[in-house]
């Protein structure tokens, strides 16, 4: 065999590696005990999400996990939870989410505020195509009220995002409500914040991770609503 | 996806196989002396004398081959830092895939850095291999993150593989038979077009006087034919390790 067919031998055989590598896997747990305040007075709680990262290719990645939190409001008896999975899948410069949930809290903004909520079920699904620093996607939840009414809610989200110093994305939302989204996240996604105008309510959620504490601080504030949140994860 | 995951290991493979070449020298190659052949043979036109003046002067077309072999090998040979564009474009059945990549290189870190300009579900993904850390570190844009790889799994296979297959460098074409296809001269330059021919495939090499780098590669029979088009390179420009593995600022995922 000459040298440049073991070239092409060796080739294949990177080829065959790299997409062997697929079968690579790498889980995550984190547990966490969120604490904070909010319109209904003091809440604590536990949180839980497991995440498993497996490679597609050299250039792709799929993460599934499971997500949520159960918490106590101060003085009710009533629980508020939420619970979700989820599937995340990159190739490229193309990505898309599945998510199946349930809960009686909305699905959380960056992945913590809650809003009480009738219990429901759920779907959030993105579709994501980047063109470098420049992208669009479209991004949909459906949610099916377990009530007597049956009541069902849907919104359809395009955006545009931008990699300048972070992700920035601006949404429109339609379907059952209306509004105009935008949101950040820093380069190391230690802080992100959401802007959300809905309805003729504006909304504002800001998150920060500590660098030295392992300890997740939050802000959101509505028309009506106040929360402070903190996260310590272990 | 595989398409990719080959041509940037290809592209390594043009980066580390350079690196070998000052370290491996090149085979001699065969040189018959047949412009003497005896004399007694000459008074008569026999058929083998016939057949020996034939295959003389395709000797004598393999002697101008090598030389333009031995010229690409010195043009190669030293090299310890270089940038390069190159465009991969392959026939796959109906399809024309083309990938269009910045490649920078450093032989004596030995890191390679590939910046994808082309195709737009590559666009903006930076990978940076280094070999002494032994990872992978690819920048993607649709979620701002950089996958960080180990290359323990496959790497250590592959650069067993690397190192138990005979390779003197990647543009080393003198174990083949190579011919030249066809020589023009413009402003003193002499473009040069080579047939190399390998036991499953035929190459065109193009490459110019002025600085026998090879500049375009063709497949022309072979599984995928296609061509790479090397284009401006630049040889030992100012490039620091620190330059080649520099990311964008974003969270790291380890796979």
């Amino acid at each position: 065999m000459g040298s440049r067919s073991r070239i092409l031998l060796i080739i294949c055989t990177i080829g065959i590696l790299v997409l062997g590598s697929a079968s690579s896997m790498r889980a995550f747990r984190i547990e966490d005990m969120p604490f904070g305040f909010g319109s209904e007075g003091w809440q604590a709680g536990l949180g839980l999400s497991q995440e498993t990262i497996r490679s597609l290719g050299l250039f792709g990645y799929e993460k599934t996990g499971i997500g949520g939190y159960l918490t106590h409001l101060d003085g009710n008896d009533e629980a508020s939870s939420w619970f979700g999975g989820h599937r995340q899948v990159y190739m490229g410069n193309v990505g898309y989410t599945l998510e199946l949930f349930a809960g009686n809290t909305r699905r959380p903004i960056l992945s913590t505020f809650m809003t009480a909520a009738d219990p429901h079920v759920g779907a959030y699904g993105e579709f994501n195509r980047m063109y470098g620093e420049v992208g669009h996607g479209l991004a949909g939840t459906a949610q099916l009220f377990v009530t007597e009414l049956g009541e069902f809610e849907y919104s359809i989200s395009p955006y545009i995002q931008f990699t300048r110093q972070g992700i920035w994305r601006f949404s429109l939302s339609l379907g059952t409500d209306f509004g105009l989204g935008m949101s950040y996240a820093e380069p190391t996604e230690r802080l992100k914040l959401d802007i959300m105008l809905v309805n003729e309510g504006v909304s504002f959620h800001v998150l920060l991770s500590m660098t030295e504490l392992p300890m997740t601080l939050g802000v959101g504030m509505t028309q009506d609503q106040l929360q402070a949140f903190v996260r310590y994860l272990f | 996806m595989k398409r990719y995951s080959l041509i940037y290991t290809a592209l390594i493979l043009v980066f580390v196989l350079s690196s070998l070449v000052s370290a491996m020298s090149l085979p001699g190659t065969i040189q018959l002396d047949l412009s003497q052949p005896p004399a007694a043979e000459e008074k008569e036109k026999d058929p083998v004398l016939e057949k020996y003046h034939e295959v003389m002067s395709e000797i004598s077309i393999s002697d101008e081959a090598a030389e333009v072999v031995e010229n690409i090998r010195k043009a190669v040979e030293g090299i310890k830092t270089i940038t390069m564009d190159v465009e991969v474009t392959e026939i796959r059945g109906q399809r024309l895939e083309r990938v269009l990549v910045h490649l920078l290189a450093s032989v004596e870190d030995v890191i390679a850095r590939i910046e994808f300009l082309e195709p737009s579900a590559m666009r903006g993904q930076i990978l940076v291999a280094e070999q002494e850390k032994m990872e992978v570190r690819i920048y993607q844009p649709i979620n701002n993150q950089i996958a960080v790889r180990g290359l323990e799994d496959a790497s250590k296979e592959v650069l067993s593989t690397l190192s138990i297959a005979d390779l003197n460098t990647f543009f080393d074409f003198s174990e083949y038979t190579v011919e030249v296809l066809d020589a023009t001269e413009t402003d003193g330059v002499t473009a040069y077009r080579l047939e190399v021919l390998t036991e499953d495939e035929v190459l065109h090499v193009s490459v110019k006087s002025d600085t026998w780098f090879p500049h375009e590669i063709a497949v022309v029979e072979g599984e995928p034919p296609g061509t790479l088009v090397i284009s401006n390179v630049v040889i030992d420009p100012d490039l620091s390790s620190e330059t080649l593995t520099n990311l964008p600022k974003a969270k790291e995922v380890r796979m």
